[in-house]
């Protein structure tokens, strides 16, 4: 295999040239960048229409402790999502991707699905379930109260519903490459199953764990429509102060200055994930 | 090596395993010696690596039992059996170093860091490897992985060694090298071991006795020299070592006894057991190619169909009225070249005739 590969590959070289990416550089230059650009210039301006220089708005953010600690706050709420998501997903994960049989399509099938509905009629029908007078709520008489609508409980379950598709795949896709044989060895040298899960699968996994845990994170702190429909005007996110700054205060440089540095936050994210998965790749595989 | 692991008895008996309808182990029996090399011969998909995956827990057999050192394991999980297990690919752990693999089995079980530690660099050094313990398996060759394989196996001071195919993966050349080194390791360990192998070569260099497997069945099993010298039928004969087999019907002629073959009468060593036909194998090396009729043993008219220089000797292929019959001549010099006319000769000692199957 290796020496063929290695023989197409100086070939596959001659005709890769960056041309191959230009649609999507057009696509992204006329639709992301050029606004991107706007929005950096008025960040930094004194009114909506641009004009002036200030960096107020950034010096506010990083030094008002009430911004600081939305953004902590933020990253809190996202660092839970991303622990429910991953002590739920890993597990079914583990039976998709080292099992047999055909009930795991039904499984994928059954992780892929919320993908499949819009999330505002998600985010809508999860209000009535985790909202006053709730199933539980119905079961156990309205004298409890169990009722997580606008609090950061309920953004957190919403947000696992959402994003549990990204950290099972993530996961699976590891997973399914392990090589049985050496679960089988394991347990040959006297392995039990959870010596095989925490030794062989769980190290073996991490790159996929890895992944999936910083692409929920990222997504978590930056999804909008979730978080400001059931987080409301109790609880909420970057994002819903984005929103408010934006569109009901009409404070455009600071919602602006707010975005970029959320975005820099996930970006730094997401630049640690693809490190982490490139060198524990270089590591544990051949 | 320091501490001796005395190996243990392994017994299997009467072990039935079928996939869906396919009969993988039929009513297979075996009994392996503490110590002892044996080795489980066959062609693909006769069996025998089934009956690996029984004895070391991998399969649940439909019938029969498995035991070792007297206790019956054939319900045993695997990881409770003491059975070291070399696979086919190694199956090392890729996300440890060589010392960690080799120290696995005892990390699992709680063994305290000192003494794995000990234990790890002894194993190490038994298989050479000593300067590669902080090497992952992708940095060691094929024949370094395999002895980081074995070590990692006998770590856990197994109660039997399995080995599946261990060398199919490495050159001819290290092959060899490797095979000395197994009997070398084998032999200081002292362990119980249990060799699947298709190559007789392989299975002849490294079992003390040899089972041969075909179709869920042990055929034949036997230390080396008794599979070649004494097959007990015509599968034994053809699939270790090369063999011409001359089939025909027993009679005797003035108290000889012979055979018929072709219309041949082929001189018999002794009565054979009453059956309508009789195979009899005469090996390539025992029969001879000569130039005229002075040899002493018995002789048949041929004509050279093939001649193949091998380095430790000639081999011919010669076209008779029996068929065409292998002859193996040691020695540089040629005897004839194709189409030369010649005789095959033979002692009549040489011949030996198969039992025959249900006989």
């Amino acid at each position: 295999m290796a020496p063929f590969v290695a023989a197409i590959r100086p070939h596959a070289k001659e005709w890769t040239p960056a041309i191959l990416l230009f649609p999507a550089l057009l696509v992204l230059g006329i639709f992301v960048a050029v606004p991107l650009l706007g929005i950096i210039r008025v960040s930094v301006a004194n009114d909506i229409a641009g004009d002036g220089f200030t960096l107020d708005n950034y010096t506010a953010i990083v030094t008002d402790p009430f911004y600081i600690g939305v953004f902590i706050d933020t990253a809190l709420t996202g660092l839970g999502v991303t622990v429910v998501a991953l002590l739920i997903g890993y597990p079914i994960a583990l039976y998709v991707g080292l099992g047999a049989g055909i009930i795991r399509r039904y499984v994928v099938f059954a992780v892929l699905s919320p993908l499949l509905i819009s999330v505002v009629v998600r985010a809508y029908a999860l209000a009535i379930l985790i909202g006053p007078n709730n199933p539980i709520e119905q079961l156990l008489g309205s004298d409890h109260d169990f009722s997580l609508l606008f609090t950061r409980a309920g953004v957190i379950v919403g947000l696992v519903y959402t994003l549990m598709p990204f950290m099972v795949l993530s996961i699976i896709a590891s997973v399914s490459s392990i090589d049985p044989r050496l679960l089988a060895a394991a347990r040959s040298l006297g392995a039990s199953s959870w010596a095989v899960l925490w030794r062989i699968i769980l190290p073996l996994s991490a790159p996929g764990l890895m992944a999936g845990s910083l692409v929920v994170f990222t997504l978590a702190i930056t999804s909008f429509a979730l978080p400001l429909l059931l987080g409301g005007t109790r609880y909420k996110m970057a994002v819903s102060f984005i929103w408010e700054q934006l569109l009901v205060l009409f404070n455009w440089p600071f919602g602006y200055a707010i975005s970029l540095v959320l975005l820099l936050l996930a970006a730094l994210t997401l630049y640690a994930a693809t490190r982490f998965s490139a060198r524990t790749k270089g590591a544990f595989l051949q | 090596m320091t501490d001796m692991v005395s190996g243990d008895r392994l017994e299997v008996r009467e072990v039935t395993k079928s996939f869906r309808e396919t009969r993988a182990l039929a009513a297979v029996s075996l009994i392996v010696e503490p110590a002892e090399r044996f080795c489980l011969l066959g062609p693909s998909g006769c069996g025998k690596t089934t009956l690996l995956g029984v004895i070391c827990g991998l399969l649940d057999p439909d019938e029969g039992t498995v035991r070792l050192g007297g206790r019956d394991i054939t319900r045993v999980p695997m990881q409770e059996r003491n059975i070291g297990v070399v696979f086919q690919s190694y199956a090392l752990f890729p996300h440890l170093t060589a010392a960690a693999n080799v120290g696995f089995g005892l990390a699992v079980r709680h063994r305290s860091r000192t003494d794995t530690a000990r234990r790890v660099d002894e194993l190490l050094a038994l298989v050479r490897l000593r300067e590669k313990a902080d090497r992952y398996p992708r940095q060691l060759s094929g024949g370094e992985q395999q002895r980081v394989a074995i070590a990692r196996a006998l770590a856990i001071e197994p109660s039997l060694l399995l080995l599946d195919e261990p060398f199919s993966n490495l050159d001819a050349s290290l092959r060899l090298e490797l095979q000395s080194e197994l009997r070398r390791v084998q032999t200081s360990a002292g362990v119980t071991t249990v060799l699947v192998t298709h190559d007789q070569s392989e299975a002849f260099a490294l079992g003390d006795r040899v089972g041969l497997m075909s179709a869920g069945e042990l055929v034949q099993v036997g230390t080396p020299q008794q599979l070649y010298t004494q097959p007990n039928g015509e599968f034994t004969a053809t699939f270790v070592g090369e063999s011409n087999l001359l089939r025909g019907k027993p009679i005797v002629i003035d108290g000889q006894p012979r055979l018929v073959c072709n219309g041949q009468l082929i001189p018999l060593p002794h009565e054979p057991r009453a059956a309508p036909v009789v195979a009899v194998m005469i090996r390539p090396e025992h029969a001879r190619l000569v130039s005229d009729a002075s040899d002493a043993g018995f002789k048949i008219r041929g004509t050279v169909r093939e001649a193949t220089y091998r380095g430790l000797g000639w081999r011919y292929v010669v076209t008779t009225a029996v068929g065409d019959l292998l002859i193996f001549e040691t020695g540089s010099l040629s005897r004839g070249n194709r189409g030369d006319s010649v005789w095959v000769a033979w002692d009549v000692a040489d011949a030996v005739i198969l039992p025959q199957a249900g006989a």
